[in-house]
């Protein structure tokens, strides 16, 4: 299980993801949207970067954030 | 029982008036299967107009054109195929016909033979075809892929595959761009440029823009045809002032574009219609009856003409109107307007009208996207036995996996299908798991309970565990005349078991029975392979010549309306090794030719695990190659194994050791027989006879007459009553022991019997391996059957004066090559290598070396040059 940060192009609305409970999503001021994945495992995070590319969205970023509880 | 198939799937999907034409693109796939591209990949998000440029490229081509369009089902290998073969039938319906009812086998056929036979079928006929693949992105079984690979690898140039997709195929792409093999279209060659923004506005759209506006939307949609769409959508009946507005409010936005242009489009919607789209985004077609289910409403047939009309994402998926489906972009963004619990009640909505109106396939799907486990079981139970026999195993194993396991492990029904599906697919571990699971429940039905025996009946089989027959005949009487699929694994086995032990009248009844179903039920890989035992057991019983007579009928395909059967070449097995039998070694060498070309044809050389391989190299040691006979046997042996039969390897063995034996090899004999435990204690069956015969042979050898005299007495008695035909080896052996003991009236007497059964079907092979002894032994039996002793005598003077060289005449010398042996030279003739006429011929590279010795031994030379002068003088060639 990790956390992973996804970063689009756009803002997209809340709506799209719906389904995903899971995840949290931030509009960025210079346009973009940051998807946050918290504890997410492999198959998971590819249910979300799917989604990501049916929706037609360009994915910009993606980034693994070490968990806090183990550090 | 024929699968359903989705006839909509092999629409080209209609193409609008008023579409924006593409000659760049077109040309690009035009040149580059000019150039001998095989594969066309239009790889690219959704939303780029790939399958409209297509559907538009393929309206300019002279050839005919097959379409499939793929879903997230066809993602399983006999799904896949029986799709391809139906599409491929639209152009014409003899294409994939014996491919079709193989897929229809309840056998384990690999996808490769099915792909094979399809290329074949299209080489044959000649006529150039495209097939175009779409939505291939939801294809993620490597097993699809490796097919696929395999078809365009080999594929003549007259086959040209488009493969249109969302992301990259799990294909060789690298090596086949390397090779010019690969036209490929890409996100940045499908962008709209000026003129064709121009062009979709103005045709498409019925809009006249400003140049300005027009560069603006291109700009912000970096020409993505699907946000320009929207664009239009948005703008339709708006003023000049509106226009302006819109544009730059869209242009100065941060929103992602088609989220802002989806939510502008679905605001200027009617509530009610805004309603009817989102309620029928959960299905993946939809027609005007399934529409007013979902909807509560009467006029959906109305709706949907105008949603055409007004070109929202609407498309067509045949030419009567009648099914739809939507753009999947536009699809996506529908559904994300819909709560869980709305999306859950329509998916079961839409699962009951599909059940009610024929479609239990997409009912079964609705169900298990509703959660509606009941349901799904339910509708899984009704549907399973045609799809166990029909092309969709794996679509029963995807429905059985998406169950809740502990739901599955307790319903003994759900379980027997379980194990089922994995048995037919080859999934062996998962099999044995499932009919182990079912086991443990305590309450089973009759059928269920013979499906699963059936298929214990069949490991028993492998295993040779005594129970088989047990097991078989449960399973059979269980299934009474249910489960006809099933039950030819059950009598198969049962019948395997029965020659195993002797029984070969009980064994023959059962093949007789399972290849009557198989018949009837057109299994026509079946038909073969079990044809191919029956053979076996007619050779065994001392019916040589009615073996021989059906091979040569199967392969006529005089049983089947005088069209063979696709597999019938594989009856070439058991038809070389009868010839073998008669001592007739040209035509057994090149039966085994076909018989292997056969098996590589079809990609079963792995399930035959080496059978024809085993004749050629006794055909190659007695012509004198014994180095080359053992080389070919190493090579066999590793397919045996690969097959996962102990006794396949075995069989190997047996050859090699009696080969070894021949050979002197005394000593590696001796460790044999230690290592795999033959003993005077065991008991025979019909899989070692062979190694007890090597057994024999070497104790005859060390002169240890006692133990020789107890086996023997063994042997006959395995083969006295109903295996005649193998009896004439044991007699001959034993004719060999009491000649050597002194007893000479016994030996005359075991021999002349083995004459009397031998004759009349012209068994020679098994008193000619037995040598010289046998030679000298003969005279004395003439009268038991003069014209048959007098012929072996022939046979054997020629065998043991091999070395002696007879020089032929002219004439002799012509007739006394083969037809092969001709083409081979022929091939020499213009300069061929070894390696390149074994290519040409589909025949090993040993096969060719051997021809060529032949050809020099019968011309008397001793080189190519030589062979090729002597021939022309001759005129041969």
């Amino acid at each position: 299980m990790n956390d992973y940060e996804i970063v689009i192009q756009g803002h997209i609305d809340k709506r799209r993801f719906r389904d995903m409970a899971e995840i949290e999503m931030e509009k960025l001021p210079n346009g973009e949207t940051k998807i946050t994945c918290l504890h997410f495992d492999q198959a998971a995070l590819h249910a979300v970067l799917t989604k990501i590319y049916n929706l037609g969205l360009n994915l910009e970023r993606l980034k693994l954030i070490k968990p806090t509880n183990q550090l | 029982m024929v699968t359903p198939i989705l006839t909509t799937k092999l629409y080209v999907p209609a193409s609008r008036p008023s579409i924006v034409f593409r000659p760049a693109l077109i040309q690009k796939i035009n040149e580059g299967i000019a150039q001998g591209g095989k594969l066309s990949l239009v790889s690219a998000p959704a939303g780029y107009g790939k399958t409209t440029l297509i559907t538009e490229w393929l309206k300019t081509l002279a050839c005919e054109y097959a379409w499939l369009s793929l879903d997230g089902g066809d993602n399983n290998p006999q799904r896949f195929l029986t799709y391809l073969i139906a599409a491929l039938q639209t152009v014409d319906n003899r294409f994939g016909q014996e491919a079709g009812k193989l897929l229809r086998s309840p056998q384990l056929t690999d996808p490769g033979t099915i792909a094979a036979l399809l290329i074949n079928q299209i080489v044959d006929e000649g006529k150039p075809i495209v097939l175009v693949l779409d939505d291939y992105h939801l294809i993620t079984s490597e097993y699809i892929n490796r097919t696929l690979e395999s078809i365009i690898e080999n594929s003549p140039d007259i086959f040209h595959i488009v493969i249109v997709t969302r992301h990259d195929p799990v294909l060789p792409l690298g090596r086949w761009r390397g090779r010019n093999r690969l036209i490929e279209l890409r996100i940045d060659d499908l962008r709209f440029d000026d003129q064709e923004v121009e062009a979709f506005f103005a045709q498409t759209m019925r809009l006249s823009l400003k140049d300005s506006h027009l560069l603006s939307l291109k700009n912000r949609t970096e020409g993505w045809v699907a946000g320009l769409q929207l664009a239009a959508l948005s703008l339709r009946g708006r003023e000049e002032q509106g226009i302006d507005e819109f544009i730059e409010k869209f242009s100065g936005s941060h929103r992602y574009v088609i989220d802002y242009l989806f939510e502008e489009v679905l605001r200027l919607q009617q509530a009610e219609i805004k309603n009817f789209l989102c309620c029928t985004a959960v299905l993946g077609r939809m027609c005007a009856s399934l529409c007013d289910e979902l909807t509560g409403r009467n006029d959906s047939k109305n709706v949907l003409n105008s949603l055409e009309q007004t070109n929202l994402f609407l498309i067509p998926l045949d030419e009567n109107r009648q099914w739809y489906r939507y753009h999947h972009l536009f699809a996506e963004f529908l559904l994300t307007e819909l709560e869980e619990d709305h999306k859950r009640c329509l998916h079961q909505k839409a699962s009951l009208w599909f059940e009610g109106n024929g479609y239990n396939t997409e009912a079964i799907e609705h169900s298990l996207a509703a959660g509606d486990v009941d349901n799904a079981v339910r509708q899984i139970k009704k549907q399973t036995n045609s799809s166990l026999i029909s092309g969709k195993l794996y679509t029963l194993i995807g429905w059985l996996d998406s169950l809740p396991a502990n739901l599955v492990n307790n319903d003994s029904e759900l379980c027997s299908y379980k194990a089922c599906a994995h048995f037919l697919a080859a999934q062996i571990d998962k099999a044995l798991y499932y009919i182990n699971a079912f086991r443990q429940l305590k309450q089973v039905d009759r059928l269920n309970d013979g499906r699963v025996k059936a298929l214990e009946a069949w490991f028993a089989n492998i295993r040779e565990d005594k129970r088989t027959i047990e097991l078989a005949m449960e399973a059979i009487e269980l299934m009474a005349d249910e489960e006809l699929g099933l039950k030819v694994f059950a009598l198969v086995a049962l019948a395997q078991a029965q020659r195993n032990i002797g029984n070969l009248d009980e064994s023959s009844k059962a093949f007789k029975e399972a290849l009557k179903i198989s018949v009837d039920e057109s299994y026509s890989l079946s038909v073969c392979t079990v044809t191919m035992d029956l053979v076996y057991n007619y050779y065994i019983q001392g019916n040589l010549q009615e073996a021989i007579q059906i091979c040569l009928d199967t392969l006529e395909g005089k049983s089947t309306g005088n069209k063979p059967l696709s597999a019938a070449g594989i009856l070439n097995i058991p038809l070389s090794q009868l010839y073998y039998e008669t001592n007739r070694l040209e035509l057994a060498g090149e039966t085994v030719d076909k018989a292997i070309d056969a098996c590589r044809r079809m990609a079963m050389s792995k399930i035959f695990g080496g059978d024809a391989e085993r004749t050629l190299a006794r055909v190659r040691y007695l012509q004198g190659c014994p180095e080359e006979a053992l080389t070919v046997l190493q090579e066999g042996m590793e397919a045996a194994k690969a097959s996962g039969l102990p006794m396949a390897v075995l069989r190997f063995e047996a050859i090699q050791a009696d080969l070894m034996l021949k050979m002197g090899k005394v000593h590696w004999v001796k460790e044999w027989i230690r290592r795999i435990g033959l003993s005077l204690e065991s008991e025979i069956t019909s899989l070692r006879e062979q190694p007890y015969l090597v057994y024999v042979r070497f104790l005859l050898g060390q002169k240890l007459w006692t133990e020789t005299n107890t086996l023997l007495e063994k042997l006959e008695k395995f083969s006295q009553a109903q295996r005649k035909g193998r009896l004439i080896s044991i007699l001959v052996l034993k004719a060999i022991l009491k000649d050597a003991l002194g007893d000479v009236e016994e030996g005359k007497k075991s021999l002349g019997e083995a004459v009397s059964i031998a004759a009349p079907q012209n068994y020679r092979r098994s008193f000619l391996e037995e040598g010289e002894q046998v030679y000298k032994m003969l005279p004395y039996v003439k009268d038991y059957a003069p014209e048959f002793v007098a012929g072996l005598i022939k046979d054997f003077e020629l065998e043991l004066k091999l070395s002696a060289e007879v020089k032929p005449t002219n004439s002799e010398l012509i007739e006394s090559l083969s037809e092969r042996e001709i083409e081979v030279l022929r091939l020499v003739d213009k300069g061929l290598s070894n390696a390149d006429i074994s290519r040409r011929l589909f025949i090993s590279l040993g096969t060719v070396k051997w021809h060529i010795n032949h050809i020099f031994a019968k011309l008397g030379v001793k080189n190519r040059t030589q062979a090729i002068n002597k021939a022309k003088q001759f005129e041969i060639i």
